[in-house]
């Protein structure tokens, strides 16, 4: 569903709720090829006048009896959405904890053609934790590819596991979209492990040992001042801008999602790429100190 | 009775929509203590939302416009009132990010936790901001409309008086440099903030160590204020040097107390907690050359 032609106060009326999602499965959001499989089933909660739980196969208000279930919500069941296909394979990088995580989303093999929106659903509680949308100017890499998207700040509580639904426009399908998931086969590990050693960060409760003395402090000088531009008394980069930087030395670089941008042997520059990134430092060989940096 | 699948999924999606459908039914939304009609979204009021602009979002550039965006809603979350979905849109009403909540996410302040939003475009003019309250008998919808967003000052509202005139009147005007935006003066490249989180306890206890981005230069040239704030700009911990005396390499910037918040003139609200930030920003001010700043991660 598209949210451009609908009038500005429905506007959140559009954005997929659970109720929406489901509505949306069961409403002819699935391809062509996809007909011949059963409509989605939605089991309701507890409905207000009967406490057992119901389990539709079609449209639940397209029965007398359902006009109970208007106050409840509705659950997504994951097993009608069909898996990611290979080009969506997903990998999914967690940091902080369970009351404050950073979830980063990289799709390594995809190349930017009909992704819409991300979805993030938290298990098992099946809580909607985010919906992202994809934008060609701030998330498509210049080669195609997505960057790696940061979901930050999210609170996970009880739920160790994330499942990800994708909706991709589809222009053969009844209503211009349909959906893929992505379930994690497993729990979620935050990332405490790099290089096969114990990661350690600074969190807003505590220090790791060492933290003080070992986070990394960087300096950035822009050696070529002609390559900036000026803009109302300030000088701003252009695409040919190379930063490069101090402090850095002895350290592995990766951006959010853990691929390793520059080892302690080698230069890291492409700051205009990657203006966040990770710092992993060595501490006396015994585990390695992690710090997050932003140049802007 | 069939409904067309793009009004069937306006009808359900959310309580709004359930509430719709009664309509539709002649039923009597009453029935139902969760639901109440409401006809239009309302205006969310300015003094109920911080927010921070970083990034790449610059005018007439080549570059893409990749911007950071952190922002914190004002509503205090409880059983009884709680905002449970925001959406912001760009003019187009495409949706950029939607988040749910339940009434325990909040922060210390009872608020909503931060939204953060990263490699945003805000090229255009407009940025929406809907945010849905719900309480047991009401459902309330509300927009906050962002126009022409840059990047934000160190001059907002959530500051000490003293301290946005001190901004106000030094060289940089509360415009933030970063190695990607520098002042156009022969110095500017080389002012990095460079900064160290030192100690940070459960209490909300913190101490920051902030290097002198240079050493003092006369009375109108020397780093005047080193400023930890929370990811809108809120106080955490201030250190103002009423001139150039005491260079000392490293200033050390330690949580606010009561007595300096009494002092700087600020209310509670104001001032936040380092305990619910997922990163601080560090600020270091050379009256003469350049406002500065850096990232902390508590990652």
């Amino acid at each position: 569903m598209s949210t451009r032609d609908l009038d500005r106060r429905e506007v959140i009326n559009a954005i997929p709720s659970a109720a929406g999602l489901a509505a949306l499965a069961l409403s002819g959001c699935r391809s062509k090829a996809d007909k011949t499989k059963p409509p989605p089933i939605i089991t309701t909660r507890r409905p207000l006048n009967d406490s057992a739980p119901q389990t539709l196969r079609s449209s639940p208000f397209a029965s007398k009896d359902s006009s109970k279930e208007e106050c409840k919500d509705v659950e997504i069941d994951l097993a009608n959405f069909d898996p990611v296909s290979e080009n969506l394979e997903t990998k999914l990088v967690f940091y902080g904890d369970s009351r404050s995580t950073l979830m980063v989303l990289s799709l390594p093999k995809y190349q930017h053609g009909s992704l819409a929106n991300v979805i993030i659903m938290l298990l098992p509680s099946k809580r909607l934790a985010a919906t992202r949308g994809i934008f060609e100017q701030s998330d498509i890499l210049p080669d195609t590819r997505l960057r790696p998207l940061a979901f930050d700040n999210l609170r996970l509580k009880s739920d160790r596991r994330v499942a990800i639904l994708y909706k991709l426009h589809c222009s053969e399908c009844s209503g211009g979209y349909r959906y893929l998931k992505y379930e994690m086969p497993g729990e979620l590990q935050y990332q405490t492990r790099f290089l096969g050693k114990d990661v350690y960060g600074a969190t807003s409760s505590s220090l790791p040992p060492a933290f003080a003395s070992n986070q990394a402090v960087v300096d950035f000088k822009l050696p070529e001042r002609d390559s900036l531009q000026k803009r109302r008394g300030y000088l701003v980069p252009s695409l040919d801008t190379v930063l490069s930087a101090s402090g850095l030395e002895g350290t592995y670089i990766t951006d959010l999602a853990g691929n390793i941008l520059a080892t302690p042997n080698t230069t890291f520059s492409d700051f205009l790429s990657y203006p966040e990134f990770i710092c992993y430092k060595d501490y006396k060989n015994q585990y390695f100190i992690r710090t997050f940096i932003r140049t802007y | 009775m069939e409904i067309d699948r793009r009004e069937f999924s306006k009808l359900i999606a959310g309580v709004g929509g359930a509430l719709s459908y009664s309509k539709l039914l002649g039923r009597d939304s009453s029935k139902c203590g969760e639901l109440s009609a409401f006809d239009d979204v309302i205006a969310w009021s300015s003094d109920k939302i911080a927010y921070w602009v970083d990034g790449f979002n610059y005018r007439d550039t080549e570059l893409n416009n990749r911007a950071y965006m952190a922002i914190l809603i004002k509503h205090v979350q409880n059983q009884e009132e709680y905002i449970d979905k925001i959406v912001c849109t760009n003019k187009d009403k495409e949706i950029i990010l939607a988040q749910y909540f339940a009434p325990e996410d909040r922060i210390s302040s009872g608020y909503l936790p931060y939204i953060l939003l990263s490699n945003i475009d805000l090229s255009q003019s407009l940025l929406f901001l809907y945010i849905q309250v719900r309480s047991p008998t009401q459902l309330r919808r509300y927009r906050y409309t962002f126009s022409n967003l840059e990047r934000s000052k160190l001059t907002g509202p959530q500051l000490p008086a003293e301290l946005v005139a001190d901004m106000r009147t030094a060289a940089h005007a509360g415009i933030v440099s970063s190695p990607f935006f520098l002042p156009d003066n022969d110095s500017g490249l080389s002012h990095n903030v460079r900064a160290r989180l030192l100690d940070v306890k459960p209490s909300g206890f913190f101490s920051v160590g902030v290097e002198f981005m240079h050493g003092d230069q006369d009375l109108k040239h020397y780093m005047r204020y080193f400023i930890v704030t929370d990811p809108v700009g809120r106080i955490l911990g201030l250190s103002k040097r009423l001139g150039p005396k005491g260079y000392d390499k490293v200033k050390l910037v330690l949580s606010l107390s009561e007595q300096e918040r009494n002092t700087w003139g600020m209310t509670r609200n104001m001032v936040a907690k380092i305990g619910d930030c997922p990163y601080i920003m560090v600020f270091c001010d050379d009256i003469a050359e350049s406002l500065s700043k850096t990232t902390i991660w508590l990652r």
